[in-house]
């Protein structure tokens, strides 16, 4: 198939379904602090009596309250990781043009288009900063109802989901910790389940294979994808529970679709499950193993071609 | 004659040794590694585990870890800590901050550190430090500490001026481990101290505690006029105000089965009274002669002559010996170590050699013990070093003849720490030259000539003219290190 | 000539394989790694009694009552509930390993300091830009011994801007599995188990006493008295280290790790002071997993990819080092200091 931009009429169209589920704790921050996430630390008369607020990190969270993974963030980590897997295998699959960015403003359209097919699938897919990806993350909410604690030590939030960690720095010099350096950050412990959305246009079908092989990396055992902060100190490991994938592949499935979905309206009888991205076509286990399979063929062809 | 007091002080130097850490970084190649060593008690050593009443006596066992018996690292280093702060004129890493004036328990208030102004009322004084401030462990402008903190770690508080990122803290280099015990070497019920029980309060025995109205661990200052209400009537009493600590607190070894002999109600020492009776406390412990299992004390990075002053705190020569634990007052605790292996490297090359055999090197170093020039000839910095300190700390926990001597509190009784001396009795023998008739300060030497003066009265007035008048005491001021 | 000044594109060609390392820890002395809190306990008081009748509460100690350091703990949603557990962060053990490293490898002199400034401290960044001076020096200088250190453990500025040529990511992740008991445990005091079990149980923890005596009178020093818990000797943990794009010089690196971990000169937690944090590896394994064109590293032999729905298997292919020859890689090291 050819390279296809997001514009370009519409070829296919996905959305890929399932859970993210924490195996470790999670910190996606907002870069703010939070004063009265815990309350203010009493110091002894000896140290001057007076009390003191606590910052603590804050996690990003969803207008209800609960922890949520930015699609951004979710999107981010992918790439990244389909980057360092793929940047020695060839530069048709993954490279990075940002630098020719700048050069992009003095070209015609058709130029640009043309120039934007010559980048990697990666860049396709994915989007540059010049141009909008195919792949959509959509915000994981948390499906993990309101879960009370036995106690407050951690100061455990249940709407939130979160406790507060404290992580301490130590100065290799004097072998002791710095008390400045005391670290608390609202964390989102293991077990907690978000919903996984993703939707892709115009796909390829190495490019839906170089996605479902990126979802297969929260998984690995050996390079995982991590989400958030502290991913070398063991945080930001998410499990994939993999979900149903709706797809719209052919011309034909697409008019059948419209024309289903009009003769639903039509009748009044449209329930949401047989509406929308749910009336669609689901792709077959076979076929997404299927297409894993071929694109890591593909890569293996690509390094055997190696110099 | 009596007995002399089971502990004595080793007297401050006028200032603490300090240096940088980066001073005491210079001083040599860095030496790391660990030693493997066992802890032989030469008498029965106690440390508190579980403590169960019963009626008529109490056990106490033996600490435990792991279901193990077990000399706690704690103590060790506590123990080692307290004889290095001694020795090299250190800072007092562990007081009481203060000892507040209490009604009807203690007349005079004082702080250890700083100051305690006067509330103002009669029979009140401003009491100076009881230690001179520059040994209190603090933050410097010149980032000097001393060497047991350099050696052993430290942690300063912040106070309330200085913001929390202030506080000081090192991480330890020298690194002690748990010491256990196989449960063959525990003696159950063979050594016990003595103690007193009382219906409704939490009576103890023990020595007297640290007061400024006494001159038993505070030097002389003042005499006051003190009226007191008694049973018979008001009486009219002279107080020996005491101002500055005599020094640090070591206890005598001594036998404990000869000193608990001592304080039993059939020898007729000590008086129990039948509403404070004898109630001994049994304790389980490590035998008399016994061995701990091989433990490991670690050495991280310390300048090689630091190493060697650290080793021979660890083996203090032929006659020192460190005491630990709990009954200490009544003989227990004395230990030595024994070295089982070293194994130890100089840390200077980039990554870090293996570590070697260090064990003839090691031996060298403990002969060193107390040689000043040898010591100095092996680059220790013997400046580091409290000579006098050293001197007294051999007077206290020499071992010569140690087994002939005994060492007891002063009793509750008359002549003793029971017997008040009326002002009265005080002006009568007050020295040549000195009147007085109510509050008058007194130097060191008034003080030790009124104490003199009214020994036949009572004895424990002034600690140091107790101990000098004991039994036996020419032979513990001839002992050397 | 000078020295190529130090390249921070570590990355640059991607992740082309992972060694991984599969450690089995176990306390040889008790550990501490606590978490800044305390719970409260009662305590029967008995005239001449001591450590009876001892009860934890695992919340908040109450204002007159007596109080504990607790250890590390962390929440699990399991079976719709929440449950605790007990475990090393990887936090603390790749600090320990960072500690060790630069007390160790690096010269003298760039050991100090190198700690980044506090943001707040630091208004006008004058801290900041100081700091990253003195790590640019130690960087480019090849034999200061900090590029191992910076390339596993990365570097993090807060001037982005200036220290763009100096900042990435480090090739070593660490994780930690958490203590696995058993049976649920509770909390020894003075040997022998306490009645009530208080928190996680997924460890054996024990209570000990330090009480400071005062060095003129031999009382207790007032205040000095506190209480903590500790795991025991005894209990252990898998640990798993991952090191991207791994170089010789690092499994040199890690035969170091191993043989002062199980000598005690590399310890965890708090407390070794008193001996705490000696571990022993008791397993360990080490795989090399590499993309599949390129030439593994010496001394490494291949291996049948047993792995199950790893999806870069096959992409890179397995390779295992036996834990003897690590000290072979120590060579390697030297190189770089």
């Amino acid at each position: 198939m050819e390279k296809l931009l997001k514009g370009e009429g519409l070829h296919n169209r996905y959305r890929i379904a399932g859970k993210l589920r924490t195996i470790s704790p999670l910190h996606i921050g907002t870069g703010e602090e939070d004063p009265e996430r815990i309350p203010r630390i009493q110091r002894s008369s000896r140290q001057g009596g007076a009390t003191t607020a606590v910052q603590v990190s804050t996690v990003i969270k969803a207008a209800d309250g609960k922890p949520l993974i930015p699609g951004s963030a979710l999107k981010g980590v992918m790439r990244h990781w389909l980057l360092n897997v793929l940047a020695g295998v060839s530069p048709e699959w993954a490279n990075t043009h940002d630098d020719e960015i700048e050069t992009m403003n003095d070209l015609t359209q058709e130029e640009q288009i043309a120039k934007l097919k010559n980048y990697s699938w990666l860049e396709l897919l994915f989007g540059t900063p010049f141009h909008e990806g195919k792949l959509e993350a959509w915000d994981a909410l948390c499906l993990t109802p309101a879960i009370s604690a036995t106690d407050n030590l951690l100061h455990w939030d249940k709407i939130s989901l979160t406790y507060v960690d404290t992580s301490v720095a130590i100065d290799p010099a004097t072998g002791t910790a710095k008390e400045n350096l005391l670290y608390k950050a609202e964390v989102v412990p293991p077990g907690v389940e978000f919903e996984l959305n993703l939707t892709g246009q115009n796909l390829s079908e190495d490019e839906l294979g170089l996605v479902l092989f990126a979802l297969q990396g929260f998984n690995s055992d050996l390079y995982p994808i991590r989400v958030g902060s502290r991913g070398g100190r063991g945080f930001g490991r998410l499990q994939l529970i993999p979900g149903p994938i709706y797809a719209l592949q052919t011309a034909a499935e697409i008019r059948q679709w419209i024309a289903a979905t009009m003769r639903s309206y039509r009748t009044g009888v449209t329930k949401p499950e047989e509406a929308g991205y749910f009336a669609l076509p689901i792709l077959s286990e076979q076929a997404q193993t299927s297409l894993i399979a071929s694109v890591k063929h593909k890569f293996l062809t690509a390094l055997e071609a190696r110099p | 004659m009596h007995n002399p007091n089971p502990f004595d002080f080793v007297p401050f130097a006028g200032h603490p040794h300090l240096k940088t850490p980066e001073e005491f970084d210079a001083l040599g190649p860095a030496v790391s590694g660990y030693l493997e060593v066992k802890l032989r008690a030469l008498t029965p050593v106690h440390i508190v585990g579980y403590q169960e009443p019963g009626a008529k006596e109490g056990y106490s066992f033996l600490y435990r870890q792991d279901d193990r018996p077990c000399l706690p690292a704690a103590s060790l280093r506590g123990c080692l800590r307290a004889f290095l702060e001694a020795l090299t004129s250190g800072w007092v890493s562990q007081a009481t901050p203060e000892y507040p004036k209490l009604f009807h328990k203690r007349h005079i208030g004082f702080r250890t550190f700083e100051p305690l102004p006067s509330d103002g009322k009669r029979m009140s004084r401003t009491s100076p430090p009881a230690v001179n401030s520059e040994f209190k462990p603090s933050i410097r402008p010149d980032n000097r500490i001393d060497v047991a903190s350099y050696l052993l770690g430290m942690v300063i508080e912040p106070e309330g001026g200085q913001v929390a990122h202030e506080a000081l803290a090192r991480k330890a280099k020298v690194w002690i481990e748990d010491a256990f015990i196989d449960q063959q070497h525990l003696v159950k019920q063979k050594y016990w101290v003595p103690d007193i029980k009382h219906a409704t309060q939490d009576a103890f025995m023990g020595g007297a505690k640290a007061s400024a109205s006494n001159w038993w661990y505070l030097q002389p200052a003042e005499i006051w006029r003190r009226n007191v209400r008694t049973r018979a009537g008001f009486s009219i009493l002279a107080e020996f105000v005491g101002e500055k600590f005599w020094g640090r607190k070591f206890y005598f070894h001594q036998d404990p089965q000869r000193c608990m002999q001592f304080y039993h109600p059939n020898s007729n020492n000590w008086r129990y009274s039948p509403d404070r009776p004898f109630y001994p406390i049994q304790l389980e412990c490590l035998e008399k002669e016994a061995s701990t299992e091989t433990f490991r004390i670690y050495l991280d990075k310390i300048p090689q002559p630091l190493a060697i002053l650290l080793a021979v705190c660890l083996f203090p020569g032929l006659n020192i010996r460190h005491k630990l634990g709990y009954g200490k007052a009544y003989g227990y605790g004395s230990v030595e170590l024994s070295l089982q292996s070293s194994h130890l490297r100089y840390d200077e090359t980039r990554p870090p050699d293996l570590l070697q055999d260090f064990s003839a090197k090691l031996r060298d170093w403990m002969s060193l013990a107390w040689d000043q020039s040898k010591l100095a000839a092996s680059e220790m910095p013997v400046a580091l070093l409290d000579w006098q300190a050293l001197g007294h700390l051999a007077r206290i926990l020499g071992r010569q003849e140690a087994d002939k001597l005994l060492f007891t509190y002063p009793p509750f009784a008359k002549r003793n720490f029971m017997q008040p001396v009326t002002f009265e009795e005080m002006q009568d023998n007050a020295p040549a030259g000195i009147r007085v008739n109510g509050h008058v300060k007194v130097n060191a030497q008034q003080g030790r000539a009124f104490a003199e003066n009214l020994f036949e009265i009572k004895q424990p007035i002034h600690f140091r003219v107790y101990q000098e008048k004991a039994k036996g005491w020419s032979q513990i001021t001839s002992r050397k290190p | 000539m000078n020295a190529p000044a130090y390249n921070n594109r570590i990355f640059a060609e991607g992740v082309h394989g992972v060694l991984r390392v599969d450690w089995r820890l176990r306390c040889v002395t008790p550990l501490a790694i606590r978490n800044g809190l305390t719970i409260g306990y009662d305590e029967t008081k008995i005239n001449k009694g001591r450590g009876l009748g001892v009860k934890f509460r695992w919340r908040e100690p109450e204002e007159s009552g007596y109080e504990v350091a607790i250890l590390h703990f962390g929440y699990e949603i399991a079976d719709g509930s929440l449950q605790t557990y007990h475990y090393v962060p990887a936090s603390s053990l790749r600090g320990a390993l960072r500690s060790w490293t630069i007390n160790h490898l690096v010269r003298p002199e760039f050991r100090k300091d190198m700690m980044p400034p506090e943001h707040d401290d630091d208004p006008e960044e004058k801290k900041q830009k100081a700091y990253l001076n003195r790590m640019r020096t130690a960087l480019n200088d090849p034999h200061s011994g900090y590029r191992p250190v910076a390339s596993l453990f990365g570097l993090a500025f807060e001037t982005r801007e200036e220290a763009r040529d100096l900042a990435h990511a480090g090739r070593l992740r660490v994780d930690t599995k958490r203590f696995a008991a058993a049976q649920p445990r509770a909390i020894a005091i003075n040997g022998k188990l306490n009645d009530g079990a208080a928190g996680p149980a997924n460890a054996q923890r024990q209570m000990t006493v330090r009480n400071p005596l005062d060095r003129m009178t031999h009382a207790s020093k007032e205040g000095g008295l506190h209480h903590f818990l500790e795991f025991c000797a005894g209990e252990s943990f898998a640990a798993q280290l991952t090191i991207l794009n791994p170089r010789p010089a690092d499994l040199g690196l890690l035969s170091f790790w191993v043989r002062e971990m199980n000598e005690g000169l590399l310890r965890l937690g708090a407390l070794a002071s008193i001996g705490r944090g000696r571990v022993q590896i008791t397993e360990q394994s080490y795989h090399l997993w590499q993309r599949a064109d390129l030439t593994p590293l010496q001394r490494f032999e291949s291996v049948p990819d047993t792995s199950t729905g790893e999806v870069l298997a096959g992409l890179w292919c397995a390779y295992r080092l036996e834990a003897a020859r690590l000290p072979e890689f120590e060579s390697s090291l030297r190189e770089h200091v």
